[in-house]
């Protein structure tokens, strides 16, 4: 038999449960009889394909609990074969797969909690970016009219639910009630080789938003002085680095 | 701390490093110190090739006193799909960067470029398969600029109309394709008792010529076959075939490879400092 079609059947039997055609051409290992031990690299697959998503979720997984995790593990597995070469990279459209899921009947923030998860992710392989107060040097009489770029490695998120208690909950070593019907909005950051998640009000949060998108600090702020002032005050302690892109009108 | 370097061989005869794997298990007690605290560390290729987050940085931190191979699970050399050029390109760049002492992967298959089942999959010892695995060892090496190690499988199953046994096949494909093989001891036990044959005999075929690398690991018996789990310590008769291989050794590097319920740093080095005991009587 040539190689290929060893490899061509091998693969079929391992993905669709086929391995009669397989069961001919080998000797098991041990005791195991032919179907045992294709059932050997069968379950090896599943199983590394659903661990790989177990830890790529975790907050999924916490959610669900187990049954109902490993049966939208297995079926998103049955659904989307692997092309990638290392399982991290596994599992990228996982938050949209959610999104059209029974579950999110149940759970309506599935699909966003997942997306989350996978910032986190990205942000934790992303290299560091050096930190500093973004104001330090600018004339305090210039800064109403100064632009700011967001850095990559700082995201924002607004949601109907608090998502990033939930997210921060995920490990599950503290037992606690999450009220997840409440709003929430919050900015993920990479800093000092640590990601941290910072709590914003929805002004806060639409005031960075307008940054980001360009606008000048005067005409992004939003909210009350008291908000305003905590806000720049996190951005300062904090060190975020939002770079100055033009000064004045 | 046990320091893994405070018993020497006698470096004049013999230049053989012995090493752990890098887990993240253990990223907090390595970040804890500068020093050296074994000959070399092994890193799985594919955690590395898209990261420049903590996993990048604590090998940057590793590397200043360790040297490094790269052990990878993905080149999938048996397989007869196509060479993955975008995973090669990111082997070199990582390769490039930095520089290890021994590239390796396993000889084997993972699946198909459509559909890869993330293992490491048998296949056929024939001619036909040493063919093909010849021609596609002197292109990865080539395309890489460094020399190639493949590892032999732990398997659970095998094909029933070989032409060659897998000694056969890595001696034969190690000289025509100018590759080197990396011995994992375990697995040959492992394979031994699992397809049935005399694991000794099966050592004393190994040209050790070819063999730049060991690997010891512990397996688990699960009644009806042998398990390569690498879970636990290395067991007596995979000693055994450490000692019988010693005398052969001369310049390999030797790894203790622990998986799965990885314990302190200190109980990998215990066993480091094992191999190094039973490598000091030659010498």
């Amino acid at each position: 038999m040539k190689l290929a079609d060893f490899q061509k059947i091998f693969l079929k039997s391992i993905s669709n449960d086929h391995s009669i055609d397989l069961e001919s051409l080998i000797k098991p290992a041990g005791s195991l009889n032919a179907q045992q031990a294709i059932q050997v690299y069968r379950g090896d697959y599943k199983a590394r394909l659903s661990e790989a998503i177990g830890e790529l979720y975790e907050s999924i997984w916490y959610v669900l609990g187990d049954e109902d995790f490993f049966n939208v593990a297995k079926d998103y597995i049955d659904t989307h074969p692997s092309t990638v070469k290392e399982l991290g990279s596994y599992a990228q459209d996982f938050p949209q797969y959610l999104k059209a899921h029974p579950l999110v009947e149940d759970f309506p923030f599935l699909s966003q909690l997942a997306e989350f998860e996978q910032t986190f992710w990205q942000l934790f392989h992303q290299e560091e970016t050096q930190v500093f107060d973004p104001f330090i040097e600018i004339d305090a009489s210039e800064l109403g009219q100064t632009k700011f770029k967001m850095p990559d490695h700082c995201r924002l998120f607004s949601w109907p639910w608090s998502i990033d208690k939930i997210f921060e909950a995920r490990s599950g070593e503290n037992e606690q009630e999450i009220n997840w019907d409440v709003p929430s909005s919050c900015m993920l950051v990479k800093l000092n080789q640590k990601i941290s998640i910072f709590n914003l009000s929805e002004n806060q949060y639409k005031t960075l938003i307008n940054i980001a998108g360009g606008c000048s600090i005067e005409s992004s702020l939003e909210g009350s002085a008291e908000e305003i002032s905590s806000l720049f005050s996190l951005l300062r302690t904090q060190m975020i680095p939002l770079r100055k892109i033009s000064t004045g009108a | 701390m046990l320091r893994a370097g405070s018993l020497k061989l006698n470096q004049a005869e013999k230049n053989i490093l012995v090493g752990v794997g890098l887990r993240h298990t253990h990223f907090p007690y390595l970040e804890s110190t500068q020093e050296k605290v074994c000959d070399f560390f092994e890193v799985i290729s594919e955690n590395f090739l898209n990261t420049k987050g903590r996993p990048r940085r604590m090998l940057d931190h590793v590397r200043k006193a360790h040297p490094i191979a790269m052990h990878g699970v993905s080149l999938s050399i048996a397989s007869t799909d196509d060479l993955d050029t975008k995973y090669l390109n990111q082997l070199r760049s990582l390769a490039q960067e930095i520089n290890p002492i021994i590239l390796s992967d396993h000889l084997c298959w993972t699946g198909g470029n459509a559909h890869n089942l993330h293992n490491l999959l048998p296949f056929p010892y024939t001619n036909e398969a040493l063919e093909h695995v010849i021609e596609r060892v002197q292109y990865v090496q080539e395309y890489l600029q460094r020399p190639l190690t493949l590892e032999n499988l732990s398997v659970y199953l095998s094909y029933n109309k070989n032409e060659m046994d897998e000694i056969e096949f890595m001696n034969e494909l190690c000289q025509k394709a100018g590759c080197s093989i990396l011995l994992d001891l375990n697995n040959l036990y492992v394979n031994s008792v699992n397809i049935g044959f005399d694991a000794k005999e099966a050592l004393s075929k190994i040209n050790f010529d070819y063999v730049k690398q060991i690997h010891l690991a512990g397996y688990s018996d699960f009644g009806t076959h042998l398990f390569d789990t690498h879970s636990k310590e290395v067991q007596e008769p995979v000693w055994d075939l450490l000692k019988l291989s010693k005398s052969k050794l001369t310049d390999q590097a030797i790894l203790v490879e622990w998986d799965e319920d990885i314990p302190e740093f200190d109980v990998l080095l215990a066993e480091v400092l094992k191999v190094k005991e039973i490598l000091k009587d030659q010498v």
